[in-house]
C-alpha cells in the first residue's frame, strides 16, 4: 500500500506541475524574447568604441496594410540596407505586417494596448475607416504627440506639409479637435509637383491572348455595354487558364477590390460625397439614380455568369492564385504588375494583360484618378505613446527622408548596387540585370521596404528620371498605362469639409455609424430578383435619409454658395 | 442566544477543520484541479470586469474603470438597431437547426458504434469519427470552399461534365443552413459521441442479460433499456445545448459568410465582431455580448428547472 500511495503521489505531481506551469506561462508575456517597444539595447560596439556610434535601438514596426509585408526582405536585420541604417542611425527595425482588415487591426492594437513603436496605416479621412480610429486613439492618448520633437528632425517636419492637399491639411491633419498637436506623419506624398503624384493605374485589364483570339482592340472597349459584350464573347469562347481549366470572364483581387472599375461609366471627376445635378441641386452621393443603374448592371453581369461570384469573399491568396494562373480573363484593379511580372508573365508571356479603354465616365471623359494639387489621404506613420525611445524612431525617419537616406532606400549601397554618374545614381549593369530578372532578389537586398513604408514628399521618378533604356519592359508597360489615364487635378476644397459645421453633424454620424452601405450594396447584388435588390438599396438609402443626409446636403449647398473654392 | 452564539463558531470551526482535512487527504486530486481553477480565474473570471464597458463610453486613456458611465444606452441602441431582429432570427434559426439535427447525431453514432462487436473495427470507426473535431474551422471551411467553388471546385467540375451549370454553393442563401448543419455534424459528431459511449459502458450488463433471457429483440432492448439508462446523460447535455442556443458557432459562420448570404448568416457573435473590432464600437458590441450572456443564463436556469421537474435530472 505505501508504495502504491507513493506512486500515486509521484504521478500526481508529475502530471499536475507541468499543467500548472503551462497555465502560468499562458498568462505571462514573453518578455524574455521581446526587445521591442523601442527599448534601448546595450550595444557591444558602442561600449567598445566608447559610445561614438549612435545608440543601438530596436524599434518595432507594423505595416498596417493587408499584404503590406510584400516589400519586407526575408532577412530583416542582416540585409545590406538594414545594416547601413543601423550603422548610421543605430536603429534596427523589427518588421511586422498583416493579412487582414486594416481597421480591425488598428482597433485591436488600441483596445488591447499593444501598439507597436511605429505604425504605418491608411489615413484617408478622420470621419471614417482607419483615419477615424487613428484620430480617436490620438485624442485618447494612445499616440505620441510629435510636436515637441519636430524642430529636431527637419526632414520629418517637412513631410507634414509637402505634397499634402491644402484642405486635407487644414481639416484632417490639423483638425481643431487635435488642439494644435501633431500625431501623424504623411507618407507616399508627392514632392509638391503635379508630375510627382503617383498614378495607381486603376482600370480594367484583359488577357492579351484572349483579345487577340477574339480580334478585339482593347482601346475600343470603353463603355459598360462594350465590356458586357466582350465578357459574353469570352464566356462563349471556351478560353482556358494555364492549367487548361475554363477562365472566369471577369473578377477582382481580394474582397472584391476593385469591382468599382466595372462601374466607372457612372463616375465623374468628384472630390466629395456630394453630387450636383444639371439644375444645380446638391444630393448626397448614395441617393443618386446612378446607384440603381450601377446595381442593375452589376447584377446583370453576375446573373449571366460573367463575374466571379467568389470575388467578394476571395482572400488575397485565392485572388492571387486566380490572377497568376490566368484564370481571370478580365480583372478590375491596379495593373498588378509586381505580382504578374514574376509569375504569369514569365510562364505564359502571351497572356500579358492589356488595359481596356480607358473607360469613359458619365461625362464621356476618361475615367481616371482624380487628385488635388497635393494628396488627400495617404498612408501615415504614427508612434505609440508608450514608445521608450521616440528619438530613435524619428532619427531613423529623418535619415531615410534625407538625400542620403533616399539614395539608400531606392538604390542600395554605392559601389555595390549603383554608382553616381554626373550627380545621378546609375545601377551597376550586372546588378540591374539580376534585379530585373528576379525582383525578389531586389526585395531581399532591402531595396523595397524603406521606400514603400517610410518615405514621403518625394518621387523617385522625378528625382531620378530614367531613360527609356534604363526602364524594364514592365516599367515601360506601366508607364504606357499611366499615359493613357493621365491624372485629373482639381484645385478646390472638398465640399465634405463643410458638412462638419452642420449643427446636427454628430447626430448624423451617430445614427449612421453602424450602417454599411457597401455591404448592403453587395448583398443587393446577390438578391433573388431585381425588385428585391432595389428594395435592399432603397432600405439602406432610407436609413441615411432618416438620419438627415438630405438636410446635410442642403446645408452644404448653402455654405458652398458662400465661397468660390468649393469642389464637389 | 448567547450560548448559541458560542456554539456556532465552534461548529463552524469543526466543519472547517473537517473540510480542510478532507481536502488534505485528497490533496493530489485537488492538485489536478488547480490548473483548471487557475485557468477559469484568469481567463473567465478576471476578464469578467470587462463587461462594465457595456455601460460606459469607453475611452482608451481612461480604461474600463475610468471611462464615464452611459447606463443602458447601448442596450437600448441594440434593441432599436435595424439589424436586431434579423441577427436574432438568424442566431435562433441556426441554433435551433443545429439542435434539431446536430443534437441527436452523436447519440445515434454512439448507439451504432456500441452495436459493433469487433473491437478493431469499432476502434477504427471511433478514430475516424473523432478526427474532424481536431481540424480547425479555418481548414474545414477552406476545404468546403475548394470543393464547392464554382470555378475550381470538384462538385462543380462533376456537374460540368454532366452538362449542368455550376452552382455557387457558398453564395446561395437557401443552401447556407444545410451546409452549416452538415459541416457542423461532420465535425462534431464523433467527439460528441464520446460522452454517450462512456454512459453506455456504465449500463449494468445484467439488464441486457435479463432482457435476452426474456427474449427481447434489438429494438426493444434499445428502447426499454439503453435509452432509459441514457436519459440522465441526454437530459444534462440537452440543458447545456439549450442554454447555448444563442451560440450559433462564431468561427464556422464567420468563415462561411459571403456578401450573398449575409442576410441569413449574420448572427449575434459575428455582429459583435463587426461592430466591436471592425467598427471600434467596443461598448456597443460588449452590450450585445452581455445581452446574449444574460439570455443564456436565464435559459439555463429555466431549462434546468424544467428538467428537474420532468426527469429528476438537473445540473444543480
Amino acid at each position: 500500500m505505501p508504495s502504491k500511495k507513493k506512486l500515486k503521489r509521484v504521478l500526481g505531481i508529475t502530471l499536475a506541475v507541468p499543467l500548472l506551469l503551462s497555465a502560468a506561462t499562458a498568462c505571462s508575456s514573453s518578455n524574455s524574447d521581446n526587445k521591442s517597444s523601442g527599448q534601448t539595447e546595450p550595444s557591444a560596439s558602442s561600449t567598445a568604441s566608447g559610445g561614438n556610434k549612435p545608440e543601438q535601438v530596436t524599434v518595432s514596426f507594423l505595416s498596417n496594410w493587408n499584404g503590406g509585408g510584400a516589400s519586407f526582405p526575408q532577412d530583416q536585420v542582416n540585409n545590406p540596407v538594414a545594416q547601413r541604417v543601423k550603422e548610421v542611425t543605430g536603429v534596427t527595425l523589427k518588421l511586422e505586417s498583416i493579412t487582414t482588415n486594416e481597421t480591425e487591426k488598428l482597433n485591436t492594437i488600441f483596445a488591447s494596448d499593444t501598439v507597436p513603436d511605429m505604425v504605418n496605416a491608411p489615413f484617408w479621412s478622420t470621419t471614417g475607416g482607419e483615419g477615424q480610429v487613428i484620430k480617436k486613439a490620438a485624442l485618447e492618448g494612445q499616440l505620441l504627440d510629435l510636436t515637441p520633437y519636430l524642430d529636431k528632425y527637419p526632414n520629418v517636419k517637412k513631410l507634414l506639409t509637402t505634397g499634402v492637399a491644402k484642405d486635407f491639411a487644414e481639416f484632417e491633419l490639423n483638425s481643431p479637435d487635435l488642439q494644435g498637436k501633431t500625431y501623424v506623419i504623411p507618407m507616399q506624398t508627392p514632392d509638391g509637383t503635379p508630375e510627382s503624384i503617383h498614378n495607381w493605374n486603376y482600370g480594367l485589364y484583359a488577357r492579351g491572348d484572349i483579345l487577340k483570339a477574339l480580334n478585339v482592340n482593347p482601346e475600343d472597349i470603353d463603355t459598360e455595354d462594350k465590356v458586357f459584350d466582350l465578357l459574353v464573347k469570352i464566356k462563349n469562347g471556351n478560353f482556358k487558364d494555364i492549367s487548361g481549366k475554363p477562365v472566369i470572364p471577369a473578377g477582382t483581387m481580394h474582397d472584391g477590390w476593385d469591382y468599382g472599375r466595372f462601374l466607372t461609366g457612372w463616375s465623374d471627376y468628384n472630390i466629395s460625397d456630394f453630387r450636383q445635378d444639371s439644375s444645380g441641386k446638391l444630393t448626397y452621393w448614395m441617393f443618386s439614380k446612378d446607384e440603381e443603374e450601377k446595381l442593375l448592371y452589376m447584377r446583370k453581369v453576375i446573373a449571366n455568369g460573367l463575374f466571379d461570384p467568389e470575388a467578394f469573399s476571395n482572400t488575397d491568396t485565392m485572388a492571387t492564385e486566380k490572377l497568376t494562373t490566368g484564370k481571370l480573363a478580365v480583372f478590375g484593379a491596379q495593373s498588378m504588375m509586381g505580382t504578374l511580372q514574376n509569375t504569369l508573365y514569365k510562364t505564359n508571356p502571351d497572356m500579358q494583360y492589356e488595359l481596356l479603354g480607358p473607360m469613359k465616365n458619365k461625362s464621356g471623359n476618361i475615367a481616371t484618378q482624380v487628385e488635388k494639387p497635393g494628396r488627400s489621404g495617404f498612408p501615415v506613420i504614427f508612434l505609440s505613446a508608450k514608445i521608450k525611445n521616440p528619438d530613435a524612431a524619428l532619427r531613423f525617419l529623418d535619415y531615410i527622408n534625407s538625400d542620403e537616406g533616399r539614395l539608400l532606400a531606392y538604390w542600395g549601397i554605392e559601389g555595390k548596387d549603383y554608382q553616381m554618374v554626373n550627380g545621378a545614381p546609375k545601377w551597376i549593369p550586372e546588378v540591374k540585370q539580376k534585379y530585373d530578372d528576379n525582383t525578389d532578389l531586389k526585395r531581399d537586398a532591402g531595396l523595397n521596404y524603406l521606400n514603400a513604408n517610410f518615405i514621403g514628399g518625394f518621387s523617385n521618378d522625378v528625382a531620378w528620371p530614367k531613360t527609356e533604356d534604363e526602364k524594364t519592359q514592365w516599367e515601360k508597360l506601366e508607364n504606357s498605362f499611366s499615359k493613357k489615364m493621365p491624372i485629373q487635378i482639381i484645385d478646390k476644397v472638398s465640399a465634405n469639409y463643410l458638412e462638419r459645421d452642420w449643427p446636427k453633424y454628430q447626430q448624423f454620424r451617430d445614427a449612421t455609424s453602424s450602417l454599411n452601405y457597401g455591404d448592403e450594396f453587395k448583398k443587393a447584388l446577390f438578391a433573388k430578383t431585381d425588385d428585391q435588390a432595389l428594395k435592399i438599396l432603397h432600405d439602406i438609402q432610407d436609413k441615411f435619409r432618416a438620419a438627415g443626409a438630405d438636410e446635410m446636403a442642403e446645408y452644404v449647398a448653402q455654405k458652398a454658395a458662400e465661397r468660390n473654392d468649393i469642389g464637389f | 442566544m448567547e450560548a448559541r452564539e458560542e456554539v456556532l463558531p465552534f461548529t463552524q470551526k469543526t466543519k472547517k477543520n473537517k473540510t480542510l482535512s478532507k481536502i488534505w487527504s485528497f490533496r493530489y486530486i485537488y492538485l489536478f484541479l488547480l490548473p483548471a481553477i487557475i485557468w477559469f480565474l484568469v481567463f473567465a473570471y478576471y476578464p469578467m470586469y470587462g463587461i462594465l464597458i457595456a455601460f460606459k463610453d469607453f475611452k482608451y486613456n481612461l480604461g474600463i474603470l475610468g471611462s464615464p458611465w452611459e447606463g443602458f444606452r447601448y442596450f437600448k441602441q441594440f434593441l432599436n438597431d435595424s439589424n436586431f431582429y434579423n441577427v436574432l432570427r438568424n442566431t435562433l434559426s441556426i441554433s435551433a437547426l443545429k439542435l434539431l439535427f446536430g443534437f441527436p447525431a452523436p447519440l445515434v453514432l454512439a448507439l451504432m458504434l456500441n452495436a459493433i462487436t469487433k473491437g478493431k473495427i469499432k476502434r477504427a470507426f471511433q478514430t475516424i469519427s473523432y478526427l474532424p473535431h481536431f481540424v480547425s474551422w479555418v481548414v474545414v471551411v477552406t476545404l468546403l470552399q475548394k470543393i464547392l467553388s464554382p470555378n475550381v471546385g470538384l462538385v462543380n467540375d462533376i456537374r460540368e461534365h454532366m452538362g449542368l451549370d455550376p452552382i455557387f454553393f457558398m453564395g446561395n442563401p437557401s443552401l447556407f443552413y444545410p451546409l452549416v448543419i452538415i459541416s457542423d455534424i461532420w465535425k462534431g459528431v464523433g467527439w460528441g459521441s464520446i460522452i454517450y459511449l462512456a454512459a453506455l459502458t456504465n449500463i449494468d450488463p445484467h439488464l441486457y442479460e435479463a432482457s435476452q433471457i426474456d427474449g427481447a429483440g434489438r429494438w426493444s432492448t434499445l428502447f426499454k433499456i439503453t435509452l432509459p439508462c441514457l436519459t440522465p446523460t441526454i437530459a444534462i447535455l440537452l440543458i447545456f445545448s439549450l442554454s447555448g442556443i444563442l451560440n450559433a458557432g462564431f468561427d464556422q459562420i464567420y468563415l462561411m459568410q459571403t456578401p450573398a448570404t449575409l442576410h441569413v448568416s449574420e448572427i449575434l457573435d459575428t455582429y459583435v465582431l463587426k461592430t466591436g473590432i471592425q467598427q471600434g464600437q467596443f461598448a456597443y458590441s460588449t452590450a450585445i455580448g452581455l445581452f446574449k450572456s444574460v439570455i443564456s443564463l436565464l435559459l439555463i436556469v429555466v431549462v434546468n428547472k424544467i428538467s428537474k421537474r420532468l426527469s429528476d435530472t438537473s445540473l444543480w
